[in-house]
Order: C-alpha cells, then structure tokens, then sequence
C-alpha cells in the first residue's frame, strides 16, 4: 500500500513541479499576451 | 482560544512563505514599482486622500494612512511594512480559522491562504491594497463566526475586522460585509448588529463616493473588458475554481496557461471541498459554520463568473445605467477572494484525514498530507521571489525632488503624456506603473483618468478633467497654455520618454533628463475642486469610524486580558495553585 500510495503522491507531485517549473522557467514566452491597450501604452 | 504554541508555528511558516514571495523587495533599496503599486518616498498630506476634495474615492482612506506614515518613515519602508505585514495577518488569520487542528494543517491552510493564483494575479496588478484586505478576511471570518456564538463579546473583534478592510479599499469593505453578514447573521438584533458595523465601518468610502456630486461614472463595456478570463481551453469556470481567471491575460502566471496545471489546481480546490467533511470547529461552536462558508463561497463564484454567464454581460450593463455604482464589481474574479474561506478549514479537515490514515503499512499516508502543505508552492513557482526575479527594485530619478520642491501647495499641475494614468517609464523597466505624480507632487495633480483596455475606454469621470481634454485637444502650444491656464493650471509637468503630443508653450522651469516642468504662469484663479459641498459629511463619517474603532479596539484588547487572566486563574485552580 505505501508503495501504492507513494507512487501516485510522488508522480502527482513530480508531473505538477516538472510541467509548472517549466512553463515558469520559460517566462513570458508561453503566456497568451493579448493586445492589452491598457499597457501596450508602456510599450510604445 | 488559540495556544501560543501554534501561533508560534504558524507564524514562522507564514514567515517563510512571505519571504520566499517578497524576497526580492527585502534585501535591498528601492520600490517595487508596477501597476497600481505606487509608494513615494514622502507623499504629502492632501484633502483628496480622504475623498474631501469632491472625486469619486478609489485608494480613500488608504490614501491618508499611507500618507500620514510616510511623514514619519519613508515611503519605502513603508511599503515593506505593508506588504509583509498583510502576509503575516493573512496566514495567521488562516491559522486562527482553523485553529482546532493540528500544525501540519494549519500550515496547509497558510498554505493555501497566502499561496494561490488570486494572490500572484493581485500582487502581479499591483494592488497591494486590495491583497491586504483579502488577508484581513480570515479575521472577519474568525471574528464574525464568534459573535454569531456570542454576540456580546464577539462584535467589537468584528466591528475592528471590519473597519481594517474597508480601510484597505472600497471592494474589500464590501467583501468584508459580505463574509460578516453570511457568518454572522441570525436573528434580527444579531444581524442589525453586524450590518450597522459594516455600514459604519465602511463610511470613509461611502460618505465621499455619495457626496461625490462632480463624478460620473461609467459601465459602459467596462464588465465584458474586466470580467473575469480563461487561463487554458478549460475555460473560465476551471479557472476561477482554481482561483485564478483574472481579466489581465499579460500577467497571468506562465505555468496558468498550462492546462494539466488549472486542471490539478481545481483537483487541489475538490479535495478540499471533500476535506470539509473533516474540519474541526471550536467546541462552543452553535452551528456548524460549513454551510455558511459554502453559501459564502457559491455568491463570490456566482460575482465573480456572472459577467461570462450567458447574458451577464448584457445584464450587468443594464443595471449599471441605472445604479453606476455598480462599476465597482467590473473587475468580477477580484470579489472571488471570499471562496478562499471555505477551502481553508477544507484543506485543513483533508490534511487530518490523511494523518488519521496513518497506520502500519500506511505510512506513506503521511507523504498525501504533506504533498497537500507543498501543493499550492508546486502548482504555482511563478510567485515565488518576486516572480522568479521578475519584479525589479527601482528608484526615483532625481528629477522628481527637483519639481516637487519647485511645486506649491496651493497649485495645479497638468501631467503629460495625457493618455491614461498608466506610464511606461525608462527607470522603472518600462513596466506599467500608475503614474506616481499624483503622490509625489504637492497641491492638486491632474492626469487623464480614462482607462484604456482592449478597445474600450472607460470615460473621464471627472468633469475638470474632460475639460483639460478638451484644452489639451486644441493642439496648438500657444493656445493650449491660456486655455490650462484658464482652468486654473499654474504647471504642466512633462513626462519624457513616451509620446506627449504638444506641449503647452511657457517658461521652462525645470529640464531634466527624465522630467520637464513649464510654468504657464499664475493662473488667473485657483482651480476650482469638482464638489466639495459634502465635506462636512464626509469628515462626520470619518470621525464616527475612527471613534468607534478606537472604542472597539479597546474593549477588544480588555476583554483579550480579561481572558487571559481568566484563563491561567483557571489553570492555576485546576492544579491547585494560587492564581496571584
């Protein structure tokens, strides 16, 4: 049973860290900026 | 009552959740500087901050807090009171809600409190103030849940709750109210109780915004262009199960857009709506509190999705035409921080389930507990350290005490570029920032209020300053000068590096690299402030407020030592001591 449990706790846990600490690393790249007008001021 | 020990514990991993998020702002000099986050280094006092000069209120009274602080320690220091200090009241507040269980769940519930998408989406917009007040709620909770045990005693912990939310900002009064009335309603003395404390509470907000007579405000698309957004395909509601779904899709967190990672967020959120079945409440508790907590919840969820719903929109802005007031529920996912108070005790009751399934050849059980403590950290890493060191420290060029020293009391400024409030300055990284002129210059400070959002534009709502519009709009120096002027503007500050258009022709009396100041000369009269006709009121409002918050602070302070010292005369009794 611990092995049981272990194996899925440590597999949730490893997928979420693995598939969020990489998207994080890559920063901005991966977000859906839209044409925000409110800031896009500041990138004019 | 809670044990010193756990506040012990719960303090110091709240401790160490606010540092790994603030880090970046506490080891070093400087501001943090982005979105509605503005601190200056001395923000002189001015009628407006408590909403007297007449404008419809936003950061009243915060405003004057801020203000009177920064007269004794810098702005920057205080920005880092405030901020870390909401930290440590929001996850003691979270450990209080659920103080009837162990550590480890308790630290799940800071956790989850200090450690979610709401929390990244709020802080990353800047409005700090908004954030501080959603850490006030679990106290409103605690506090409300007493003096619907006891309302006696449990109402002027309350009433104190409450007046500290509605100082941090407009909304969060009303979410406060809204999480009072809910928990500590009943029969009609109680209710009438709670009800005349978030009135009274609320009043240094609501006196100006009624009295306001000069501003207008619009709803025109502003709940379609701010309502809350899908992260992922998932869609919306997946979203805000998770917490998450602000209107700003820029900020949102990069992991956010993951959809395996809104997915296990929302998986986060279902066990522990099923851990409610756990939770532990006070033995004196009259009723149990979940029900409440999950009616609580379903109305924020219901604020909070309404403008995606079918027809919402479209309802929404129909009743806006009639109440404008309700343009304070535009940004729809912000009044979605009150459901954070049924998974709390949620997560908590999850936690414990997983420890009482330890047992031999279950030993593992306890690695599901402790997974539930890390979830909320390893399902968002983008809100650790300042944004993984996204957000810079920045400080202000020396062009900005150069103009306020030339800038008197009594005159009125014109800030360029007049394109919104938000600036996308060269020294703070380009990052949008509110512009921090208002704040740092003395006497009144005029900047385009419209927001521009997608293609919306919410209106001006002040009508001095659709008339500075339309001076502005003349377009010609030589004109544009006379006609500020004629409104009452002695200074037109220029923002450099961004589009300003013309500036109005006069005498340069300050030309740095970062700022310009043109003296259009003394205008031929002050400028006369919009409304002003209900400051009487407003000042009764606040002085009623602040008295009764004296007056509560301190019965709630006598009635703590009372029971302490009840408390170990009891003890002392119990073990056959002399209490003296």
């Amino acid at each position: 049973m611990n092995i049981i449990i272990s194996a899925v706790v440590g597999g949730i846990l490893a997928t979420a860290a693995l598939v969020g600490g990489v998207q994080a690393a890559q920063g901005g790249d991966q977000k859906p900026v839209q044409a925000d007008r409110l800031y896009s001021y500041s990138d004019q | 009552m809670t044990s010193r020990r756990a506040v012990v514990q719960d303090l110091a991993w709240t401790t160490v959740l606010s540092v790994v998020v603030l880090g970046p702002l506490l080891i070093g000099s400087g501001y943090w500087l982005f979105g509605d986050m503005v601190f200056v280094p001395h923000q002189p006092w001015k009628d407006g901050w408590l909403g007297l000069d007449g404008a419809a209120p936003r950061a009243v009274p915060m405003d004057a807090l801020v203000s009177l602080l920064t007269q004794v320690v810098p702005g920057s220091v205080v920005q880092r009171v405030l901020l870390v200090g909401a930290f440590l009241v929001g996850g003691l507040g979270a450990g209080r809600l659920v103080g009837a269980h162990g550590a480890l769940a308790r630290a799940a519930a800071i956790s989850l409190m200090l450690w979610n998408p709401w929390v990244h989406d709020r802080l990353m917009l800047g409005q700090w103030a908004i954030l501080a007040g959603y850490f006030l709620l679990p106290w409103v909770a605690v506090t409300a849940l007493r003096a619907a045990r006891d309302l006696r005693r449990g109402l002027p912990p309350l009433w104190v709750a409450l007046t500290l939310a509605a100082v941090c900002s407009p909304s969060s009064g009303l979410m406060a109210v809204l999480v009072a009335l809910v928990l500590g309603a009943g029969p009609l003395r109680r209710t009438t109780a709670v009800a005349s404390a978030g009135l009274v509470a609320n009043l240094p907000w609501l006196v100006p915004s009624l009295v306001a007579s000069g501003s207008t405000l619009s709803t025109d698309d502003v709940f379609g262009a701010f309502g809350a957004r899908a992260e992922t395909s998932g869609g919306t509601m997946l979203s805000l199960l998770s917490l998450g779904g602000t209107w700003k899709t820029s900020i949102v967190a990069p992991e956010r857009t993951s959809l395996l990672i809104v997915v296990l967020a929302a998986g986060l959120s279902a066990v522990a709506l099923l851990g409610l079945r756990h939770s532990r409440w006070p033995a004196d508790s009259r009723s149990e509190p979940v029900p409440r907590l999950a009616l609580l919840a379903a109305l924020c969820l219901g604020i909070a999705a309404l403008p995606t719903l079918p027809g919402g929109e479209p309802l929404l802005e129909t009743l806006g035409r009639w109440v404008p007031s309700l343009a304070v529920l535009r940004d729809s996912q912000r009044y979605l921080a009150p459901a954070v108070l049924l998974l709390l005790p949620g997560i908590a009751g999850a936690v414990t389930w997983a420890r009482a399934q330890v047992r031999p050849g279950r030993e593992a059980m306890v690695a599901v507990a402790g997974a539930l403590v890390i979830a909320p950290m390893t399902l968002l890493p983008s809100l650790a350290w300042g944004s993984l060191g996204d957000l810079q420290r920045t400080t202000y060029p020396d062009d900005w005490s150069a103009v306020t020293d030339l800038v008197g009391d009594d005159d009125t400024t014109v800030v360029l570029p007049w394109q919104g409030s938000y600036r996308g300055f060269a020294w703070a990284g380009r990052r949008a920032v509110l512009d921090p002129a208002p704040r740092l210059l003395p006497g009144r400070v005029l900047i385009d209020d419209r927001v521009f959002v997608d293609d919306v534009v919410v209106p001006s709502e002040d009508p001095a300053l659709v008339r500075i519009t339309a001076a502005l709009a003349v377009g010609d120096p030589d004109l544009t000068g006379p006609a500020l002027r004629a409104q009452g503007v002695r200074w037109v500050l220029v923002e450099k590096g961004m589009p300003t258009g013309p500036v109005p022709s006069g005498a340069t009396a300050y030309d740095g690299p970062a700022l310009m100041l043109v003296d259009l000369g003394e205008p031929p009269a002050p400028a006369a402030a919009s409304g002003g006709s209900g400051r009487a009121a407003v000042i009764v409002g606040d002085l009623l407020t602040l008295v009764l918050q004296l007056c509560m602070t301190c019965v709630t302070l006598w009635t703590r030592i009372c029971e302490s010292r009840w408390e170990a005369t009891r003890r002392c009794e119990s073990l056959g001591g002399d209490p003296a």
